[in-house]
Formats: structure tokens, C-alpha cells, sequence
């Protein structure tokens, strides 16, 4: 009787997600368009390092800052090369598996950490919700991007170091909205059902909270996720980000300063797949809430 | 009325507080100073000397009490490098920064709200297409990167403005545009999405059934619903402005408290990094409370 219930249930669930899909993927070109890229993306930075053609690593200082086309020795370079002689486009390519790597590891902390806290402090109230209220204004309040250089500069640059400073730096804003979920299904009735035949609370906050708070989840998790790309290449932009010869766009953009007046595409590119990925993310995230949350949608 | 404000500053005060142990924390957590002051090598004796002439060497709810103390008369410690005070340094820079700070916030908000209005107005018309597809690319663009564009285009490839420094409005306009856009797609959002909800409320239709002419009801009657919830988001967004200014500064050679900042954290000079990160942390509660506190007036509707 038990099982046959929780079946049909797994039944409306997946049922709803389908029609939420439905509804995301048929908002707009737009929309279609820059699921289509995210996917292309995710490929692109499936591919191993070692598998780009090797002008995209090698140093030939005979073919520095060429530009965009045919170089001097014949060799072509859709986008040029940078101040070592290395070919633009397949190091953009290349970049995207460090960068997408950062953020999306970044966001997770952040949606893990700060998901947990939310669901705790919705829950349960009382003084952990007063401190860690107080806390969130304070996180909100910070200059974020001076909070994240200075970490990084204290604890040291590396690559690790930067996912983790991102990621907790951007919890704050996940716990207060999650939080505030909480409240409002706190009050409903199945909640209350749960609670009056006895379900102990890790079941009410498992079964009933974290799936109705899903989708606010995903939608500042792809939000936050652009955001997180933005301040991870600030951070490598001014230098502070992972080192040679790693390398992530804002490095590049950054390498690029210096040659700016000279040879103005060796940052022009990276830049262009940074928005590129970013306006991905943002529209992906748009889209999502609008499939989930009709009264949200901006444009009704 | 006065319960509300009252409460309201009094719930500043924890945060503030929190402020200061932040920062207090954030330059404990690198370490001591001493060993890259000095040096690996250093003698004890000179680390000895630069402990207890900083006060390293006191217990660290001591050390902690003398830097509230410090913060209460106006003392934030003094420059690792140079050894000037780190307020006076901070205050030298800071009218660089309030000229580009202001001048982004004027300029997004005037054109912002402008946009958004005329935008929620000509609702899906090609106007309105054309604009929130640029909000969605202007949210994309990251200010150092536009700062860039700018100068290798406008400025070099065109040589139509100065490419960095300070000096006249022409040094001013290309750090405003780079500061500005992200705020700019920010308001040009909210305010269509606002005027677009107030639109559809009854004072509306009624203000349209008494024959107003639809100029004065989008700016005496919708508009102004909206500048008060914007007053909010401003306030919010004033610590993302001064991370932009960070990024604006340096790619422009603007010398304001950003690039300062900046420097001084890629020197490790913590006492400027912390003292420029807790005044303008300080700045933005307050705007924040401000911001609260006005809203409370001007509003009757919001208790607490």
C-alpha cells in the first residue's frame, strides 16, 4: 500500500519536472539557443588538455602578438596569437575547462554550505537564526571582490585556494533566500500534517522542505554561477587568480593589458567568451525561474 | 514610529561589531607580518622589536581591544610599508573615489530609470526588445573588460578621450561608462519590471479614468511608486559599486581608494587593506540603515 503510494508519487513528480521543462525550454529562442551553447561548452571543456593542438601551449616567440588571420610564416590563426606566440583560439578553448571548473566547484560550496544553513535557520530559529542573520548582513556588506583578493593574498594563491574563497564568499546570499522559503512552507499544511503524526524533523526538513526549496536552489545556483565566473576573472584579471601556466580567461584578458594598444586581440577574445558564458548562465537562470514560478516572470 | 528607528540602529550595532571582528581576523589570518617585513632571515631580535612596536606580542583579546579603541578615536593603525596612518592615506584618496562613485551613480540612475520607463511604456515593441536584449548583454560584461574595450577603442584606436589618470570631465567619462554599465542594466531591470506591476494596479486605471493624460500618470503616479523600492537596491548595490571600483580603478590609473586598496593588498600592506575594507563596509551599513530609516518615514504602510 506504501510502496504503490510513494510510485505514483515519484509518478507527479517527474511529472511536474517534465512540464517545467516544457515550459523552460519553450520560453524563447533565446532560451533554446543558450541551452544549446551550455551544452557545446560542457563538451568543450570535456576535453583533455593534452588533446588541443599544441600551438596552443607552445611558446614561438617568432610568431608573438600576430595578428587574426594568416601569420608571417604561413601558419593561420583564426584569432592570433598572444605576446608568446600562442595561438588565441585554441587557448580560449582550452581556458574554458579551468574556468568552468573554478565556478562550478565555487557555486557548489556556496549552494552546499548556504542551503544547509538556510534549511537550519528557517527551521529551527532562534539564536543560530539571530547570529547567522546578523552574519548575512555583514557578508552582504563587504566589498566582496576586496574580501576575496585579500583572502587570496593571505592564504595564497592557488587554484584550490580560489574555489574555496569563492565559494564562501557567495553563501550569504543562498541562506537568506532559503531561509525565507522555510518560513513560508513552514506554515503549510502538509508540513503541519507531517509534524502531527509524528515525523521527527531531519524527515520534515528532508521529505517536505529541501524538494519544495529545490527550485529556488537551482535558480540562484545558474544565477550565481554567472556571477561566480564574473569574480573569478576579476580575481585573475588583477593577477591575484592561478598562475602560469595555468590559465583562465580573466588571466588572459589580464596578460593582454599589456599589449592592448599593440595587438588589441589578445584580450579582446577571452573577454568575448567570458559574456558569452556569463549571458548563458543568466538566461539559463531567467529561464528556470519563469518555468518555475509563473508569477515571477518579468515580462507578464 | 520611533521604536522602529531606534531598533533598527540598534540592530546596526551587532553588525558593525561583526565588522570589526571580520577584519580584525582577516589580517591574523596571514600570519605574522614580521617574516615578510623582515625578512626569512631577519634577527629575533629585530622580529622581537617589530612585534612589540605593532603589538603582536599582547594577548589577542588585547590586541583586539586596542583596535576597537583605535577605530573609536579614529585611529586605524599605520602603513606597514611607509608607516603613515592609514586614515590619512585612506582620506587622501578618497575624493577620487567619491567623484567616480557619484558620477556612475548619477549617470545610471538618470539614464537607467530613463530606459526602464520608456521601456515598460513601449512594451514589446522593438524598443523594448533592442533594450532588454542589451540589459542581458551589459549583466554579461565584466567592467574590466569593457574598461579595455573602451581604451583600445575610444581611446587609442579613436583618440577621442584621455585613456587613464585623473584630470577634467574628458578623464572622467570612459571610468563612469565602465562603472556604470552593470549598475545601468541592473536599474534599467528593476524599474521596467516595477512600472510593469504598478501599471496594472486600480489607482492607475482609476487616475486613467479621470482623464489624466497618460505623461502625467507614468511620472506623478507609477514613477513615483518606484523610486522608493529603487532607493533600496541603490543602497544594496553600493557595495557592488565599490568592487567595481576596485577592477575601474586600476584598469583606468584612476587614483582613488579602489586602486589603493588593490595595491596595497598585491604589497600585503594589511593594515590599509583592513582599514580600507572596514570603512567602506561601515559606509554601505550605514547607507543601508539610512535607507531603512527614510523608507520608514516616508512610508507609513511599513512597521516591524
Amino acid at each position: 500500500m506504501s510502496l504503490a503510494s510513494t510510485g505514483s508519487n515519484q509518478r507527479a513528480v517527474r511529472g511536474i519536472w517534465q512540464r517545467r521543462f516544457q515550459v523552460f525550454w519553450r520560453s524563447s529562442v533565446l532560451t533554446r539557443a543558450c541551452t544549446v551553447g551550455l551544452a557545446v561548452m560542457i563538451l568543450i571543456a570535456l576535453v583533455p588538455p593534452s588533446w588541443w593542438p599544441t600551438s596552443a601551449s607552445e611558446i614561438n616567440l617568432l610568431l608573438r602578438l600576430q595578428a587574426p588571420g594568416t601569420a608571417a610564416d604561413g601558419s593561420f590563426h583564426l584569432l592570433g596569437t598572444d605576446a608568446l606566440g600562442r595561438d588565441l583560439f585554441y587557448r580560449v578553448l582550452a581556458g574554458t575547462r579551468l574556468t568552468l571548473m573554478i565556478s562550478v566547484l565555487a557555486t557548489l560550496i556556496a549552494t552546499i554550505t548556504g542551503t544547509i544553513a538556510g534549511l537550519a535557520i528557517g527551521y529551527f530559529r532562534g539564536w543560530l537564526d539571530t547570529i547567522l542573520s546578523r552574519v548575512i548582513d555583514i557578508m552582504l556588506a563587504f566589498p566582496t571582490l576586496l574580501l576575496v583578493l585579500a583572502l587570496v593574498v593571505a592564504i595564497g594563491q592557488s587554484k584550490s585556494t580560489l574555489i574555496v574563497v569563492l565559494g564562501v564568499a557567495g553563501w550569504a546570499g543562498y541562506t537568506r533566500v532559503i531561509r525565507g522559503t522555510v518560513m513560508s512552507l513552514q506554515g503549510m499544511e502538509y508540513v503541519e500534517a507531517s509534524r502531527a503524526v509524528g515525523a521527527r524533523s531531519p524527515h520534515i526538513i528532508w521529505n517536505h522542505l529541501l524538494p519544495n526549496a529545490a527550485s529556488p536552489i537551482l535558480v540562484l545556483s545558474t544565477l550565481s554561477l554567472a556571477s561566480i565566473v564574473l569574480s573569478e576573472s576579476s580575481v585573475s584579471f588583477l593577477g591575484l587568480g592561478v598562475q602560469p601556466p595555468e590559465m583562465t580567461w580573466g588571466g588572459m584578458i589580464g596578460d593582454g593589458r599589456s599589449h592592448m594598444f599593440n595587438a588589441w586581440w589578445v584580450a579582446f577574445t577571452p573577454g568575448l567568451a567570458i559574456v558569452l558564458v556569463v549571458l548563458i548562465f543568466n538566461v539559463i537562470g531567467d529561464s528556470i525561474r519563469d518555468a518555475f514560478d509563473p508569477r515571477s516572470r518579468a515580462d507578464t | 514610529m520611533l521604536a522602529y528607528v531606534i531598533r533598527r540602529v540598534l540592530l546596526a550595532i551587532p553588525t558593525l561589531l561583526g565588522v570589526i571582528l571580520v577584519t580584525f581576523f582577516l589580517v591574523r589570518v596571514t600570519g605574522d607580518p614580521s617574516s615578510f617585513v623582515l625578512g626569512d632571515t631577519a634577527p629575533q631580535s629585530a622580529v622581537d622589536e617589530f612585534r612589540a612596536q605593532h603589538g603582536l606580542d599582547k594577548p589577542l583579546l588585547e590586541q583586539l581591544l586596542t583596535y576597537i579603541k583605535g577605530i573609536l578615536h579614529g585611529d586605524l593603525g599605520t602603513s606597514i610599508r611607509t608607516n603613515q596612518p592609514v586614515t590619512e592615506l585612506f582620506m587622501s584618496r578618497l575624493p577620487a573615489t567619491l567623484q567616480l562613485g557619484l558620477a556612475a551613480f548619477g549617470f545610471a540612475i538618470v539614464t537607467g530609470v530613463t530606459i526602464g520607463v520608456l521601456s515598460s511604456v513601449f512594451r514589446n515593441t522593438v524598443f523594448d526588445q533592442i533594450v532588454r536584449l542589451t540589459v542581458i548583454i551589459g549583466q554579461a560584461v565584466p567592467g574590466f573588460y569593457l574598461g579595455l574595450l573602451l581604451i583600445i577603442f575610444v581611446g587609442a584606436k579613436l583618440q577621442w578621450l584621455p585613456t587613464g589618470g585623473r584630470g577634467g570631465i574628458d578623464h572622467l567619462i570612459l571610468p563612469v561608462l565602465t562603472l556604470s554599465s552593470h549598475l545601468i542594466a541592473v536599474i534599467v531591470r528593476f524599474t521596467r519590471a516595477t512600472m510593469l506591476d504598478v501599471l496594472h494596479l486600480d489607482y492607475i486605471r482609476t487616475a486613467r479614468a479621470k482623464g489624466l493624460n497618460e505623461r502625467t500618470i507614468i511620472v506623478k503616479h507609477a514613477l513615483r511608486n518606484v523610486l522608493i523600492p529603487l532607493l533600496t537596491l541603490l543602497a544594496l548595490q553600493s557595495s557592488v559599486l565599490f568592487s567595481g571600483a576596485v577592477v575601474t580603478e586600476t584598469v583606468f590609473a584612476w587614483p582613488g581608494v579602489g586602486r589603493f586598496a588593490y595595491d596595497a593588498i598585491s604589497q600585503r600592506d594589511f593594515p590599509i587593506v583592513q582599514g580600507t575594507v572596514l570603512i567602506l563596509t561601515v559606509f554601505v551599513v550605514l547607507l543601508n540603515l539610512l535607507v531603512d530609516v527614510a523608507y520608514a518615514l516616508v512610508d507609513p504602510r511599513i512597521r516591524y
